[in-house]
C-alpha cells in the first residue's frame, strides 16, 4: 500500500510533456490540413484566372491572325496585360512554321527497290519490284504536294499566360490557318 | 506533499478546492484554444467553399454560353443560298450591303458566279424551291434558303444584352422521343426573384437592389416555328437564371472582313446569318457584395471560311483556273476585293 501511494504523487515531468507533445502533434496536422484547403481554393481561382486569360489571347489570335510571311515564322512577343485588374499577368504569343519531315525520314528504304532487284526486274511491267518502285514514287511525289501545301497554309501557335509574381503560367496552343494561301495540287504524270 | 504520504485507501481526502480551481482554470484555457480553432476553421471553410461556389457560378454560365455557341448552327457556315433567279439578281443588288443575305453574297461571288445557272431545272422542282423559298422568306426566325433547301435561321440582337440564336446542342432525354437537336436559345437580362427562404444561399446586405439575372431561355419545341421564342410561354421555353446580380451585360460580335467587334448584327455583313464569334463583357456582384466583371471570348466550331458556289469548269468564265479549290478561298480576301 505504501509503494501505490508513493507513486500516486501526481504525473512526472515525462508523462507531461508526452501530453503536450500529443496535443500540439494534434493541433498542427488539423491546423496544416486546414492550410492546405485554403491553399488549394487559392490555386484553383488561379488557375482560373489564367485559363481564361489563355483563352481569350488564342481566340484573339484565331479570330484575327496576323499576316503570315517569313518574317511571321519565328515571331514571339511578350507583354502584360492593360486591363488594370490583370496588371500582374503578362503573355507571351509564338507563331512558327508547321515542319513536316522529309518523305526519305519518315518511310526510309520503304518499297523503293534494290538495284539488283531493279535489274532482274527490268522490261517486266507487271513484276514485284518494278511495281514497288512505281508507288513508291508515287508516294513521294504526293508526299511532297501534300508537305508543300501543308506548310504553307498552316501555322502553329502558342500562348503562355504568366502571373509575373508567383510565376505559376498556364500555356495553350493551336494551329492557325493562313486563309490567304490556296491549296496547290500539282500532281502530273 | 507531507499530507498526500498520510492519505490511505479508506481515509481519501480527495482534491483540495484549490486544485479543482486550477484545473478547471487550465482546462478552461486549453478549450478556449480549442474552441478557438475549430470556430476558425469552420470559419475558413465556410470561406472558401463561398468563393469556390462564386467561381463555379460564372464558370458554369459561362460554359453554358459556350456548349450553345459552339453548336450555332447555320447552313451558310458551309454553304450558300439558294438564289432562283440568279441572272437577274447579280446584277441589281452587287452593290447592295447592310444585312441582306442575297444581296451581299451575289455581291461577293459575282466575279466567279456567272454562267453557273446554266443548268435546267424542271418546273415542278422550280415550283417545289419557289414555295421552300417563300415559306422561309424574311419570317422572324428565318430568312432564306440555302441552295440545298435548308432554311436559314436568322439570329437575332435587338438590344446589347439579348442574344438569341438557333444550335444544334439539343440533346433527348428519352430514346425514341420525337426531337431534333436543333433548338432556339436566347440569353438575356430578365427581372430578378427574391432567394426563397428556405434556400441555403446566402448573399450580402451590401448588394445594391433592382440588379437583374442573367438568364438561358431554350425552346426546342417546333425549331422550324417563323415566330420568335415567348419567354412568357413557360411551358414551352423554359428558363434557368445562370448568374445572379448582373449589373451589365453586353455581346459583341466578331466582324470576319473588318475583323472587329461590333455590339449590332446588322453592323456586320450577313451579321444575321453568320456568326464567327462573340465576346461577353459582364458584370456582376458575388455573394459577398464584391463588383466582379469578366470579358470572355466565344468560337463556333466551324471552320473560319466563306463558303463560295464552285465556279463552272467553263474556258470563257474568267477566274476558271481556280477550279477545285475555290471552295477554300477566304472570303475576306474575295469580299475586300469586291468593294
Amino acid at each position: 500500500m505504501a509503494s501505490k501511494i508513493k507513486n500516486e504523487q501526481g504525473f512526472s515531468l515525462l508523462e507531461v510533456m508526452i501530453a503536450i507533445t500529443l496535443f500540439a502533434f494534434f493541433v498542427t496536422a488539423y491546423l496544416t490540413g486546414q492550410g492546405y484547403n485554403v491553399e488549394d481554393s487559392r490555386l484553383s481561382e488561379e488557375q482560373l484566372v489564367l485559363q481564361q486569360l489563355a483563352e481569350r489571347k488564342i481566340n484573339e489570335l484565331i479570330f484575327d491572325p496576323p499576316k503570315f510571311s517569313n518574317a511571321t515564322a519565328d515571331f514571339k512577343e511578350t507583354k502584360t496585360f492593360e486591363e488594370s485588374e490583370f496588371k500582374g499577368y503578362e503573355y507571351t504569343m509564338e507563331i512558327k512554321k508547321l515542319t513536316i519531315p522529309d518523305f526519305a525520314q519518315l518511310f526510309a528504304q520503304k518499297g523503293a527497290a534494290t538495284d539488283e532487284a531493279q535489274e532482274a526486274n527490268d522490261g517486266d511491267y507487271f513484276a514485284e519490284g518494278t511495281k514497288n518502285q512505281r508507288n513508291a514514287a508515287l508516294e513521294k511525289m504526293v508526299f511532297e504536294e501534300l508537305k508543300k501545301n501543308i506548310e504553307r497554309v498552316i501555322w502553329q501557335a502558342r500562348v503562355t499566360i504568366t502571373n509575373k509574381e508567383t510565376k505559376y503560367n498556364f500555356t495553350l496552343s493551336t494551329f492557325l490557318t493562313n486563309h490567304n494561301e490556296r491549296i496547290q495540287l500539282n500532281i502530273g504524270f | 506533499m507531507k499530507e498526500y504520504n498520510s492519505i490511505s485507501a479508506s481515509n481519501q481526502s480527495g482534491f483540495t478546492l484549490l486544485e479543482i480551481l486550477i484545473a478547471i482554470t487550465l482546462l478552461a484555457f486549453i478549450t478556449l484554444g480549442v474552441v478557438d480553432i475549430t470556430d476558425n476553421a469552420a470559419a475558413t471553410k465556410e470561406r472558401t467553399t463561398a468563393i469556390n461556389e462564386n467561381n463555379l457560378q460564372i464558370e458554369t454560365a459561362m460554359s453554358r454560353f459556350e456548349w450553345d455557341f459552339s453548336q450555332i448552327y447555320s447552313p451558310l457556315y458551309f454553304s450558300t443560298v439558294m438564289n432562283l433567279n440568279q441572272g437577274a439578281n447579280i446584277g441589281n443588288n452587287g452593290g447592295d450591303q447592310g444585312g441582306d443575305i442575297a444581296g451581299v453574297v451575289a455581291g461577293s461571288q459575282s466575279g466567279t458566279q456567272q454562267g453557273n445557272q446554266g443548268g435546267a431545272i424542271s418546273p415542278m422542282l422550280q415550283q417545289y424551291y419557289e414555295n421552300l423559298v417563300q415559306r422561309f422568306e424574311r419570317n422572324e426566325h428565318f430568312s432564306a434558303v440555302s441552295k440545298e433547301g435548308h432554311p436559314i435561321p436568322r439570329f437575332y440582337a435587338p438590344e446589347k444584352n439579348v442574344f438569341e440564336f438557333f444550335t444544334s446542342s439539343n440533346r433527348r432525354k428519352l430514346e425514341n422521343q420525337k426531337q431534333s437537336h436543333f433548338a432556339w436559345v436566347r440569353y438575356a437580362l430578365a427581372e430578378q426573384q427574391e432567394l426563397s427562404q428556405d434556400s441555403d444561399e446566402t448573399e450580402s446586405p451590401n448588394i445594391p437592389k433592382s440588379l437583374k439575372s442573367f438568364v438561358r431561355y431554350f425552346s426546342s419545341d417546333d425549331p422550324y416555328s417563323d415566330k420568335r421564342i415567348n419567354i412568357e410561354d413557360v411551358e414551352r421555353t423554359k428558363g434557368a437564371v445562370l448568374l445572379r446580380n448582373v449589373e451589365s451585360l453586353e455581346f459583341q460580335y466578331w466582324d470576319y472582313q473588318r475583323r472587329k467587334w461590333e455590339t449590332s448584327l446588322r453592323t456586320i455583313p450577313q451579321g444575321e446569318n453568320v456568326i464567327r464569334g462573340v465576346r461577353i463583357l459582364i458584370t456582376w456582384y458575388d455573394s459577398f457584395g464584391n463588383k466582379r466583371s469578366t470579358k470572355r471570348t466565344f468560337r463556333t466550331h466551324w471552320p473560319m471560311v466563306v463558303p463560295q458556289d464552285q465556279p463552272v469548269a467553263n474556258p470563257n468564265v474568267a477566274g476558271a483556273q481556280g477550279g477545285t479549290v475555290a471552295g477554300t478561298q477566304d472570303g475576306a480576301d474575295g469580299g475586300a476585293n469586291e468593294r
